[in-house]
């Protein structure tokens, strides 16, 4: 811990007026209340304060060593009893001895001075005590802060962590029935084949080098999501269109990275799937009032028995909304008996 | 030697391996290639393969399912890219289990054990059949139930249940939209049904705790419970303290 006072300049000349303001009102007081000379009433004045000031710069160190926490209260208590009887009478002492020697001559004051030296020693016990008391607050204070900074900084942590885990996990199926793919188009397609590995790879190395960064431009989450189509209709054949309206403006919008995957794997996994006929993604994307508005909507085989398990790729769309824009209204499902339909939107921050 | 054999697979990438694998194998006789469990069962019933070379996620039904509607064993290949049904497989006794992707070296290990199993295949089609049941004792919790009525096959979700019947070797299940005719035990469904929502209320009778409207007295210390539909459904003596539990009273 460093000495809240001296950590900076600004805080000693704080310190320096504090003092300052006392050392008038001691004169006032004096003045006011006994016949002495207006310049003898600065010298004692400035004295006594002066010293009590540069001593109560040690009394940190006092504190520093009777933490509340960490010390029986009784000791505290034991510590501070002496360290205020040394300071204060160390304080008065001094202060006679330059007083009396500046003063040798003027017995009345002298005598003035000794009169009143009870009453130093109570209003010095009282200075240590408002200074001690002074910096027990700065500790707790400060410890307040850091206790403060400490839990953002975790809950920042902890937020990081949760969009992360929410971020689409890649399906291993869909990776080992493209690679199934690929197999089948060596033998048959050699040059397809190739063409498939890149476009996986492509899409493979978007997919997992995402971990840094929350958002990218809709730019680059579009050319994703087209390589994850293109791959999926080298699978499915027919049974797969994709149709989009993307308007130019919107490209370089931003939204949270890989949100749409899941939307379209959703689309397959209960369009394509599980429908013999051919199933149409629609995307449709405008921005309107500063947000992002993305549609997606799929037919479906409306005499398909949906399995459960579904929806755990949208609620974690929604927890990610939800973590990244404190906002429940973003996503929008609308089912009706055979087209399935996600709205995502996506505020944008201001210009 | 010729072996009548079958590809079902929703994938024709899929499929394609499939053939050009075969074509190293002159004992396999291709009979023909589906896409989707429906035209699969209908093949499999109509020219009765000897091998089906079977994946398992597939519009409409799944090979498991398929596999229940059959009235012909014949041997079953699996060919897909989920490693979690592997034990389910080889429980209904498939001679092996291939996972996407995999080599020609491999699918012909496949092959062999097919043909081995073809060779020996006077072993009755009962033990296959036990084995069904045997399987059925530690699947998952159901979530949709095929019947096959004459040539049609009907997928109800367990949703649109609402009371099960023990009828003989079957069970009807009763829906909104009518009965089916399913042949299962009921200890089956009352295995494979959440227990939370579906009791076992009597030997004959399974019942949707959402379907009861009322319980009644019936005789002395004898029970019935009244459906939404006014249906009336004996409770037995065992029956009404598991519906007690469920209904917490």
């Amino acid at each position: 811990m460093i000495h809240p006072i001296l950590r900076k300049s600004r805080y000693l000349y704080y310190y320096i007026s504090i003092w300052a303001l006392v050392s008038v009102a001691h004169f006032f007081i004096i003045y006011y209340f006994y016949d002495i000379e207006p310049i003898k009433v600065v010298v004692e004045s400035l004295t006594f304060n002066v010293l009590f000031g540069a001593l109560g710069l040690s009394f940190w160190y006092a504190v520093k060593f009777s933490n509340v926490d960490s010390q029986p209260f009784a000791s505290i208590v034991v510590t501070h009893l002496v360290a205020a009887v040394i300071a204060v009478g160390l304080w008065i002492y001094v202060g006679h001895y330059i007083l009396n020697k500046v003063f040798s001559t003027d017995s009345d004051y002298i005598f003035f001075l000794n009169m009143t030296r009870p009453w130093r020693f109570v209003s010095g016990i009282l200075y240590y005590s408002l200074t001690i008391l002074f910096y027990y607050l700065t500790i707790n204070y400060d410890s307040l802060q850091e206790k403060i900074q400490h839990e953002t900084e975790l809950k920042s942590l902890v937020q990081t962590a949760e969009l992360n885990t929410l971020k689409s996990q890649l399906n291993p199926h869909f990776i080992f029935n493209s690679l199934n793919s690929i197999s089948a188009l060596t033998l048959i397609k050699p040059e397809k084949a190739q063409e498939m590995v890149i476009k996986l790879s492509d899409f493979l190395r978007y997919s997992l080098g995402q971990d840094g960064k929350q958002k990218t431009s809709l730019k680059e989450e579009l050319k994703n999501i087209e390589l994850y189509l293109d791959i999926e209709r080298i699978r499915f054949g027919d049974r797969l269109n994709f149709e989009k309206e993307v308007s130019k403006d919107c490209e370089n919008k931003f939204l949270p990275n890989l949100i749409l995957q899941p939307i379209f794997e959703n689309a397959i996994k209960h369009g394509v799937h599980e429908s013999i006929e051919g199933v149409t993604i629609n995307m449709n994307c405008i921005c309107e009032n500063n947000n992002l508005k993305i549609k997606v909507k799929n037919n479906f085989d409306p005499d398909a028995v949906v399995k459960k398990g579904e929806g755990i790729g949208l609620r974690n769309i929604e927890q990610r909304l939800l973590l990244s824009y404190q906002r429940t209204d973003l996503l929008r499902v609308k089912k009706s008996k055979n087209f399935f339909e996600v709205q995502l939107t996506v505020p944008q921050e201001e210009d | 030697m010729k072996i009548n054999t079958i590809i079902i697979d929703d994938e024709s990438l899929a499929r394609d391996l499939i053939k050009s694998f075969l074509q190293k194998h002159d004992e396999i006789t291709l009979l023909g290639e589906y896409s989707n469990g429906f035209e699969g069962l209908k093949a499999i019933n109509e020219t009765k393969p000897d091998l089906v070379i079977l994946d398992v996620q597939m519009p409409k039904i799944t090979g498991f399912e398929m596999l229940e509607l059959l009235d012909h064993h014949p041997i079953i290949i699996f060919s897909t890219a989920y490693n979690q049904f592997a034990i389910k497989a080889f429980e209904l006794n498939a001679v092996d289990y291939l996972l996407k992707p995999y080599s020609a070296e491999r699918f012909g290990e496949a092959i062999s054990k097919a043909v081995e199993r073809f060779k020996a295949k006077e072993q009755s089609e009962d033990t296959i059949n036990n084995l069904i049941e045997h399987v059925d004792e530690q699947e998952e919790q159901l979530e949709r139930v095929v019947v096959k009525i004459r040539s049609k096959i009907h997928v109800i979700s367990v949703d649109n249940l609402n009371y099960l019947e023990s009828q003989d070797d079957y069970v009807m299940l009763y829906t909104d939209d009518g009965k089916y005719l399913k042949q299962k035990t009921m200890r089956y469904f009352e295995n494979h049904l959440d227990p939370k929502q579906f009791v076992r209320i009597h030997r004959s009778y399974i019942v949707k705790v959402s379907e009861i409207s009322r319980l009644e007295l019936f005789e002395k210390e004898s029970y019935i419970v009244i459906l939404h539909d006014g249906t009336k459904l004996k409770v037995s003596r065992t029956g009404y303290p598991k519906l007690k539990k469920v209904l917490d009273f």
